[in-house]
C-alpha cells in the first residue's frame, strides 16, 4: 500500500477514501494567536511566500484526490509534473484570492470554490488540512466534509512545546536539560539555573511559529537583556516559554509518524538536516542511525504516538530530535502534529528515489529581478531537472512560490523547492550545490 | 541627538547583532530580507538601542511597519528619544 493510502486507512478506515488536500502552511500562526510572545516576536509579516508553498499538495494527492490551491498551477509547471507523472490529483483553485490570506481563508471567500467542494460530499470524502484550526474547521461546516483529523482545540493542545516537554518527561524519554516557565516571574530562575549549567541557553514560545518565537542567549549579559525586558510586563504576566540547554554540536533529526483513529501507530520516515560551512542545505534521507539510536528512536514512536492518542489526536505526526556525537538520542525536542515538510516529500520518495538512491529536500533561495517562467528554470537547470522517475536529478515540488513576492518594480525574494536526487548522498548534495549555482545564475541575470 | 548620530547608533547595533560591520546604511534597505535580520536578532537590537540611545521600548507595542526598512526604524528611534527628551 502506498503513502496516501495508508494515510487514508488510518485515519479514515478506508485506504479508497477521497482526500482534499489543504495545505494551510504556517496553520501555527492560528494556534498561536492571543498566547504570550517573547518580546519582539510578535513582529510578524506577511506570508505571501509561505502561502504559496500550498502548490506542493498538488505533489501529494493520489488520482481521484483533490488539492484546492490560491490559484490555477502555472501551466509549463503542470506539463512538467505530468510529465514525470508526479501529480495525479485534480486541481480546484480560489476564484478569489489575496496574497495575505492561507488556502483556507482564500478558500472560504470564494462561493464557487465552496460549490464544488460541497459538490464532492459522498460520505468518503474527507478534508485533509495541513492541520486543523478554526478556520479549517469553518470550511468543514461550509462544504459538509468531514475533517480527516481532530479539533483544532486538540491539534492546538498537541503542538505546544510546553505539552511536548511535560510528555517526554511522563514518558520517560531522555530530555533536553530544561525548565518551563508558565509566568514571567519564573524565567529569571531558569536562566540562571541553565547558565550556571554551561553553554548557551534556548528560550522558546510554547507556541511559537517554526523557526520564530525563540531567542538563544550566550551569557548573563544577554540574559539580563531579555529579563529587562520581559519583566517589564510584571512577574504574574503569562509567558508560557520552555527554557533549554543548547545541545552543541548534534546533528538535527526530524521523523514521522501516523497515528491511527483507532490508536494505531505507525513510523514512516526519518530525516536528518544537512548542513554545510554552518548552512543549512536542506534535509537528506535515508539515514542510517546507531543500532542503539534507531532502537530507542522506534520505542519513543510507539511511546509519543501512544500518549498522542490518549490525548484525543489522530493524524500525522513529525518530531524534532537530536544526535549526539556520542551517538546519544534526545527523541523528542518537539511534536508537530500536522503534515510536516516531509510529509510532502513522501509520495514522490516512493516513485522517484529507487532503492540505494539518496535524496535531499532543499529549499533554493533566490533574489529575482523578476519573474521568471518555469521553462526560463528548466533551461537554467538544463540536464539537472529530473524528467523521468529512476534517474539522478532535481525535482521541482513547488514552483508558485518563486514569482510569489513578485513586484513591478525592483527586486524581491523568491524560493524553489527541490528533491535532489542520486546514487549516493555526496552526489546528492552535489547535485544541490550545482542547481543552485544555476538558478542563482539566472535570477541573478548571469545566464 | 541628531538623527544622523541615531544613524550611527543603529549601525553600531545592526553591526553587533549581524556579528558583521556595516559601513553604511541605506534608509530604503530591508531590515530582514537586505540585512539578514531575524526574530532573534530584533529582541537583541531592541536591548541594544535601548542602552546606546537611552530611549525605553516596549516591544509589545511595535508593529512590522516600524522594521521594514532601515529608514523606518531610524524613524521610530528618533520619535522616541525627541519623546523621552521632551518630558
Amino acid at each position: 500500500m502506498k503513502f496516501v493510502e495508508r494515510l487514508k486507512k488510518d485515519l479514515t478506515g478506508d485506504a479508497g477514501s477521497r482526500f482534499v488536500f489543504l495545505n494551510n502552511f504556517e496553520v501555527e500562526r492560528s494556534w498561536a494567536a492571543g498566547e504570550p510572545k517573547l518580546p519582539g516576536a510578535g513582529i510578524s509579516f506577511a506570508g505571501t511566500t509561505v502561502n504559496r508553498m500550498e502548490e506542493m499538495g498538488a505533489l501529494l494527492a493520489e488520482s481521484g484526490d483533490v488539492v484546492v490551491l490560491k490559484a490555477p498551477m502555472d501551466t509549463e509547471f503542470t506539463a512538467y509534473l505530468d510529465g514525470l507523472g508526479a501529480a495525479a490529483g485534480q486541481v480546484f483553485a480560489a476564484e478569489r484570492s489575496r496574497p495575505e490570506h492561507t488556502v483556507t481563508e482564500d478558500a472560504l471567500d470564494s462561493p464557487e470554490l465552496l460549490r464544488r467542494l460541497r459538490g464532492l460530499a459522498d460520505g468518503r470524502t474527507f478534508l485533509m488540512p495541513l492541520g486543523v484550526s478554526p478556520a479549517e474547521e469553518r470550511l468543514a461546516k461550509e462544504t459538509g466534509l468531514p475533517l480527516a483529523g481532530p479539533s483544532s482545540q486538540v491539534c492546538k493542545h498537541v503542538n505546544g512545546k510546553i505539552f511536548s516537554r511535560r510528555l517526554v518527561d511522563r514518558l520517560g524519554l531522555r530530555a533536553v536539560p530544561g525548565d518551563i516557565c508558565e509566568t514571567v516571574g519564573e524565567l529569571r530562575a531558569a536562566l540562571t539555573s541553565r547558565l550556571a549549567a554551561g553553554g548557551r541557553v534556548v528560550v522558546k514560545e510554547s507556541l511559537g511559529v517554526s523557526g520564530r518565537g525563540m531567542v538563544v542567549v550566550r551569557d548573563e549579559a544577554g540574559a539580563a537583556r531579555l529579563l529587562r525586558l520581559i519583566e517589564r510586563r510584571g512577574a504574574t504576566a503569562p509567558a508560557r516559554l520552555v527554557v533549554e540547554s543548547w545541545i552543541e554540536h548534534a546533528q538535527d533529526l526530524n521523523y514521522q509518524l501516523v497515528v491511527g483513529r483507532s490508536g494505531q501507530v505507525r513510523f514512516e520516515t526519518v530525516k536528518a538536516a544537512v548542513l554545510r560551512d554552518g548552512v543549512h542545505q536542506g534535509h537528506r534521507f535515508p539515514v542510517e542511525l546507531p543500532a542503539t539510536a534507531e532502537r530507542e528512536l522506534r520505542e519513543a514512536v510507539e511511546l509519543i504516538g501512544g500518549a498522542l492518542f490518549e490525548e484525543g489526536y489522530h493524524g500525522m505526526v513529525g518530531v524534532d530530535a537530536m544526535l549526539g556525537h556520542d551517538g546519544t538520542l534526545h527523541p523528542c525536542l518537539e511534536i508537530n502534529a500536522r503534515f510536516n515538510m516531509s510529509t510532502y516529500q513522501s509520495r514522490v520518495a516512493e516513485r522517484f528515489i529507487p532503492a540505494g538512491h539518496h535524496a535531499i529536500a532543499a529549499t533554493f533561495a533566490v533574489r529575482p529581478g523578476r519573474a521568471h517562467s518555469f521553462p526560463e528554470v528548466a533551461e537554467a537547470l538544463g540536464d539537472l531537472l529530473l524528467r523521468a522517475p529512476g534517474g539522478s536529478g532535481v525535482l521541482i515540488n513547488n514552483f508558485a512560490t518563486l514569482n510569489a513576492a513578485a513586484t513591478d518594480t525592483g527586486s524581491f525574494h523568491g524560493r524553489l523547492y527541490g528533491i535532489c536526487v542520486a546514487e549516493s548522498a555526496d552526489a546528492a548534495l552535489a547535485v544541490r550545490g550545482t542547481a543552485e549555482t544555476r538558478l542563482r545564475a539566472l535570477t541573478e541575470g548571469r545566464s | 541627538m541628531e538623527r544622523s548620530e541615531i544613524v550611527d547608533q543603529l549601525r553600531a547595533a545592526l553591526s553587533a547583532v549581524l556579528n558583521r560591520q556595516l559601513d553604511a546604511l541605506d534608509p530604503g534597505l530591508s531590515l530582514f530580507d537586505d540585512l539578514g535580520l531575524d526574530s532573534t536578532s530584533v529582541i537583541e537590537l531592541l536591548m541594544s538601542l535601548e542602552d546606546t540611545v537611552g530611549l525605553e521600548i516596549d516591544p509589545d507595542e511595535l508593529g512590522p511597519d516600524v522594521f521594514r526598512t532601515v529608514g523606518s526604524l531610524t524613524d521610530y528611534v528618533e520619535a522616541g528619544f525627541r519623546k523621552s527628551t521632551a518630558v
